[in-house]
């Protein structure tokens, strides 16, 4: 029998990019991500008009809270998901190359945390200034959460667990000035975002909070690695055979 | 020419288990049945030559590529996996175009080779159907379209006919005999051995994660020389006159004469069992003397020709 020549690679980055459309879809008619879709907007708004907090407090809370806990909620499903419902055999035996599967797959879990917090930190900017620094935040700090936590779910099980544990180190860190606050994450978004650092009976603090080129050169850094570190591992590891 | 499918002294291990222990294969066109019973190291062979696992020593060969680190080699690879999982929120049609379309296909060639597909495997009807909305049997015939949909040239089927009722099992395994005979390179592993027996005379046997026989069947019996062959003759008597019995002991006579013959066991009055080390003497010879003796055959068969009594055999040995 004649065999198929492989197909082109433009083909297979189609064909990729058609199997992170279907798995948006699929992760938008979700009844969690309609719920956030739905109820983060809400939250934004209640906390800007009904409750006055000023714009800067407002966002802080968004970025702060919401923010990574969804991007945990979305991205640390994005191959975890495939794996524990074990229908990864169908997309890996195909010629597209694993790891391109990998960030088809975090870019569908992505689009939904995108969706849900851009618009809400948009909507609690006070300026155009705000709603830039805040977008552009809520992008940035949504694709580092989101990459990390993804990279959880591709290495292990407990992917929910390790990544709340991460979020409470994160908090922790983001109190201790010095050194260690620069290992959080959230002190380059609150950086980003131009908002202090809010440490409870304490105060705020905002003196030392990186500036918007290193605060995003960082997101956006710790974003790739995350991402190129678990296509990696997808390419590397027996994925298929945990259950 | 590079065969299909090349393993040669693999060895995959799971902890302290070894699921494959030195196996050497080679597949070529036409179906192929993989034997063994439960643990027998069946489904990681399939894993391992889909590239879902990776050999702890030896090698897996797709046409001469590693298919762990080549997907290349999946453009001609369809395989039905034995886990009834899916996306359950899919419809037939669009799980079977989704996938095809991974295979580098346009979306409309996708579709209208996933509407082929299904077509061929009798789910045209229900294509519209969620995923979890299917009997298992649809299920498993969405299963097997989606490994053809692309025409690949080497099809892996990991139990294919489980949870299929007795219509769908008969297409199936038509649509099977067919991929074979199309020349695709078919691996069909399964342990309802009357299905394999009437997909394919090819076999592969493992046990304990190791190579127990490959080849025809029938040759593969031939080979196994120190087990003989029970044939049993069933006799009509030859005229009023004689009793049946007279007849079924003057031909046990007669037989146990003959070299190859070893015993020969009266059953009842028109039936006799004899134990040969050559089948094809046999054949050729029984008919023969029956006829000179005046004696008429009704049935001749060899309970030990099968597969179930050669795969009894390899796994009990």
């Amino acid at each position: 029998m004649e065999r198929r020549s492989p197909p082109s690679r433009r083909a297979l980055t189609q064909a990729t990019i058609a199997w992170a459309g279907l798995h948006l879809r699929r992760t938008l008619r979700r009844r969690g991500a309609l719920l956030a879709l739905v109820v983060l907007p809400i939250a934004a708004a209640l906390l800007r008009w009904v409750a006055d907090a000023p714009s800067a407090s407002a966002a802080r809370i968004l970025l702060v809270y919401p923010t990574p806990l969804l991007a945990l909620f979305f991205a640390s499903g994005a191959l975890r998901e495939e794996i524990e419902d074990r229908t990864l055999t169908y997309p890996f035996t195909r010629p597209v190359p694993r790891s391109w599967l990998y960030y088809a797959r975090l870019a569908a879990h992505l689009g939904p945390l995108l969706l849900a917090v851009v618009p809400s930190l948009a909507l609690v900017a006070g300026d155009l200034g705000e709603l830039v620094r805040f977008t552009l935040t809520a992008a940035a700090a949504s694709l580092a959460y989101g990459a990390i936590f993804a990279l959880f779910g591709a290495l292990s099980r407990s992917a929910s667990w390790i990544g709340l544990g991460f979020l409470i180190w994160e908090h922790g860190a983001l109190r201790v000035p010095g050194f260690v606050q620069d290992l959080s994450l959230l002190t380059y978004v609150h950086g980003l975002a131009g908002v202090s650092v809010d440490i409870g009976f304490l105060g705020l603090l905002g003196a030392d909070l990186p500036g918007v080129a290193r605060a995003l050169a960082v997101l956006l850094g710790v974003a790739v690695v995350a991402t190129a570190l678990g296509g990696r591992l997808v390419e590397r590891r027996e994925i298929a055979l945990e259950r | 020419m590079t065969a299909p499918v090349a393993v040669h002294g693999v060895r995959k291990l799971f902890g302290q288990v070894r699921a494959l222990d030195e196996l050497d294969l080679e597949l070529g066109p036409g179906v192929t049945g993989l034997l063994g019973p439960n643990g027998s190291g069946k489904s990681t062979l399939i894993k391992l030559i889909a590239g879902q696992l990776r050999p702890d020593a030896g090698v897996v060969r797709l046409w001469g590529r590693d298919p762990f680190t080549c997907p290349e080699v999946f453009a001609d690879l369809g395989i039905c996996p034995e886990q009834d999982r899916f996306y359950e929120d899919l419809r037939g049609r669009e799980l079977v175009a989704a996938l095809t379309r991974l295979q580098g296909f346009s979306a409309a060639d996708a579709r209208a080779r996933a509407d082929r597909a299904l077509e061929r495997v009798g789910m045209a009807t229900y294509a519209d159907k969620r995923m979890r909305e299917m009997s298992r049997g649809m299920r498993q015939r969405t299963k097997f379209a989606q490994a053809i949909a692309h025409d690949p040239a080497l099809v892996l089927l990991d139990e294919p006919l489980s949870g299929t009722d007795p219509i769908a099992r008969a297409d199936l395994i038509a649509l099977i005999r067919e991929l074979g005979d199309e020349g695709r390179c078919v691996l069909v592993s399964s342990h309802v051995l009357h299905e394999v027996e009437s997909m394919t005379r090819e076999v592969v046997v493992i046990r304990h994660g190791r190579l127990r026989a490959q080849g025809d069947i029938t040759r593969l019996r031939t080979l196994l020389d120190d087990r003989p062959y029970r044939i049993r003759l069933g006799l009509t008597p030859s005229d009023a006159a004689t009793a049946p019995e007279a007849d079924v002991r003057r031909l046990a006579a007669a037989l146990l004469g003959r070299a190859q013959i070893k015993a020969a066991t009266i059953v009842d009055a028109s039936a006799l069992e004899i134990t040969t080390t050559d089948l094809d003497a046999a054949c050729l010879e029984i008919p023969a003397l029956a006829r000179d003796l005046g004696i008429a055959l009704a049935s001749f068969t060899s309970p030990d020709a099968d597969l179930e009594s050669l795969y009894r055999y390899l796994i009990q040995r």
